[in-house]
Parts: C-alpha cells; structure tokens; sequence
C-alpha cells in the first residue's frame, strides 16, 4: 500500500461515524417496554426535588436541630422567625422575614414558599407526563388521538388534585403546633398525601372509567367535527356547481326554505 | 392557615393514615392468602404500599404530644432525623414489599400482566393481574407456555366478557 494509499485509510478511519438504522417496528417495541419506566421517572422528580428543597432548608438553618425556623403573625402580617447563628446561614442572614420574602419563597419555607414548591412540582410533572403521552401518540401506529386527549386531562386533573392535596398537607403540619418547626415535615406529609392522593384518584377513575368515557367522547366529538367537515365541503361543492345560489345565503331566496 | 384549622387538618389526615395503613395491610393480606389458595387470577398493584408512607402522621403526631409537654425530650431533639428516617424506612418497605410479593408469586407459577383497565395512572406503581400458567392449559390443544400468549388470552378473555 503507497503512502497516499495509507493516508487515504487513515482519514477515513479519522472521519469513521457510525450509523444505527432501528426499524420503526423496533421503535415503537423498545417504546412500549421503556414506556413504564419513563413513567416512574416522571413520578419520581417531584419528590426527589422536594427531599432536595428539603435537604437544603435543613442545612441552610443548621443543621437537624428542631424549632430553627418559627412561623409567627404580627399584626396582620405573617414572619418567618430564624433562630441559631445568623452568620452560620448562607443565604437567609436575618433573623426575621416577612412570609411572602423572596428568598423565604424560593427556600420553600412557609405558606407561600410551600404553595410555590407546589406549583413548580405541578408543572414539571403536567409538563413530563403529557411529553409522554404525546411521544407514545406520535410513534405508536395504533394510537388514536382520542386516546391521547383522554389520558391527558384525567392525568393533569389527577395531578393537579394530588398538588392540592399535597399542599393542604403541607400547610396544615406547616402551621400546627411544635410539628411546624420540624424542618423536614412538611416536605415529607405533602409527598405521602400526594402519593395517597394520587392513588385515590387513579382508583376512583378506574372503578368509575372516567378516561374511557372522555376517551369516548373525544372520539364522538372527532366523528361530529368529521361530520360538520363532511357538510361543509358538501355545500361548497354544491355551490360551486350551481353558482346561481350563492345569492341565497345572504338573503331570501325564491324555492329556498330554511333560511 | 390557622393553628385551629391546621390542628383540624393534621387530626384529620391522622385518621386517613389508619385507613391507609390498614388498607395496605389488607392488601397483603389477601394477596398471601389468594396466593395459598391458589386462585388462578390474583390482582395486585404495587403501588399500594407506598401508602405506608402516611404513617408518618402517627410519628408526628408523638412529636406533638411529647413536645407539648417537655419540649427538651430527646423525641423533640431528634424529631428531624426521626422524620426522615421514617420516610426512608417507609420509602424502603414500599419498594420492597411488592418484589416480594411479585416474587413469591411468580415463583408459584403466575405470570404478571397488565390490568388492561388501567388506560390512564400517575400514582407510583403499576396495576397488575397475576395469571396462573396453568389456566390455559385444559381449554386449549397446545399448552400455552409463553408469558405474552398467556396475557394476551387472559385480555382477550376480559373483552369478550
């Protein structure tokens, strides 16, 4: 081989990429074997960033020690009192902030920093769960779009209730005595009643078969909206071979009832 | 939220983590003893047993009665750690739970299939039916063997129903 020869190889070689052709068949099964799984991660990140925020608030006030953050009214207005060392905190250095504070809200902590936790793990996990489904509608050959409508509403109503829940959970052991200076707790009730929820919700629904029944309905309303589309294209058809009738859709018209 | 209100909340959820709790219990219970009388079709979610994490409830409400009378306890010192050790344990037994339970029923001969009810979940788990291998073997010439044929007859079964 010439030396031209060699360096020739050696390029190819250098520029080498290497393509993997998946049949859609292969696709749509390695979808619907990972499809559970990606499902369960989507469960989990909710959780897993509460018991981060959680983790954070802990080693923010210091460390295990219970009754660091007090929740206290003044007038009408709602405090977050911080006890320990200030200069050991790394964000919160004061020791007394007004409930709706910013960073108090991004720490999680109090009412509204609980509901803002809240509606971030609401988002996240509407914004997973319906990637999901839409992916599984557009790779899966059988999947209908009435079946993707359905399972999305009944999957954000069930979330958004299991927020709910979660949320009343965390505000109440938030705001109960001697508990609601335990750091961890509200994080870990709003998980374990969103997780109850969760699956109260999905048993209501299969014992009532809400999502069959939306599912059904979206299917109807594809087959009234297929039959409006039907008229229409009908009646323009119509008009466009008797033009002398184009009149008669702006005004009476002789030998046209129903106008 | 009031301190009233939230006590009214938190006593409340209390009463939910029994029923949950028992529930779970329940569950095991009767999935063991279908599973001894050898039932050819044992239902089974997995998901069930993540409601054991509510018994947290209970630890928190010790936490209440001992702090509200000796806020020095050891319970009140460690009352961070004791909630999260709960969790995890809780997290740990709800995971570990259905793998035995799936285990042993697998190991007696059922075949986990999905509950083809189930069109629309977001709890943690999956809805599933455990079928006997055996079950198909009399109504048809071959012996059905493979865990799909299985499924798909039992899902079939359940449409024709």
């Amino acid at each position: 081989m010439t030396n031209r020869q060699q360096d020739l190889l050696r390029e190819l070689q250098h520029n080498e990429h290497i393509l993997h052709v998946v049949s859609a068949e292969d696709l749509q099964k390695e979808h619907l074997e990972l499809k559970g799984n990606t499902k369960l991660i989507a469960q989990q990140v909710t959780p897993v960033l509460d018991a981060l925020k959680a983790a954070k608030l802990i080693h923010e006030v210091g460390g295990f020690k219970p009754g660091q953050v007090v929740l206290k009214k003044y007038g009408n207005k709602q405090y977050v009192i911080f006890k320990g060392k200030a200069g050991e905190r790394h964000v919160l250095k004061g020791t007394k902030y007004l409930a709706d504070n910013p960073t108090v809200v991004r720490m999680a902590i109090g009412p509204k920093g609980i509901v803002k936790s809240a509606k971030g793990g609401f988002v996240i996990t509407a914004v997973l769960s319906v990637s999901i489904e839409i992916f599984d509608y557009v790779i899966r050959d059988t999947a209908l779009l009435s079946e993707m409508l359905g399972v999305i509403t009944t999957d954000l109503v069930k979330i958004g209730l299991s927020t709910l829940a979660g949320v009343a959970a965390g505000l109440a052991v938030g705001s109960a005595a001697v508990i609601g200076s335990v750091a961890a707790a509200p994080f870990v009730v709003a998980i374990a009643v969103g997780v109850l929820a969760g699956f109260v919700l999905d048993k209501i629904d299969q014992r009532l078969g809400a999502t069959q029944a939306l599912i059904k309905a979206y299917a109807r309303m594809g087959i009234m909206l297929d039959e409006i589309k039907y008229e229409t294209s009908r009646n323009l058809k119509y008009l466009e071979d008797n033009p002398q009738f184009i009149p008669c859709l702006f005004g009476p018209c002789h030998g046209i009832r129903g106008y | 939220m009031s301190p009233k209100v939230a006590q009214s909340v938190f006593l409340l959820f209390n009463l939910i983590a029994v029923l949950a709790v028992a529930y779970v219990v329940h569950d095991i219970v009767n999935v063991t003893s279908e599973l001894a009388g050898k039932q050819p079709v044992i239902p089974l979610d997995t998901g069930i047993s993540y409601l054991l994490l509510m018994s947290v409830f209970w630890l928190l409400s010790l936490v209440q009665f001992v702090g509200r009378r000796n806020k020095q306890h050891f319970i009140i010192r460690w009352s961070n750690q004791l909630v999260i050790s709960w969790f995890i344990t809780t997290l740990l037994l709800a995971y570990f739970i259905p793998v035995l339970l799936q285990g042993r029923l697998q190991q007696a001969g059922y075949i986990p299939c999905d509950d083809p009810q189930v069109v629309s979940r977001i709890s943690r788990g999956a809805s599933l039916i455990f079928v006997h291998g055996q079950v198909y073997h009399a109504a048809d010439v071959q012996p059905v063997t493979q865990p799909e044929q299985v499924c798909e007859l039992f899902a079939s079964g359940l449409s024709t129903q």
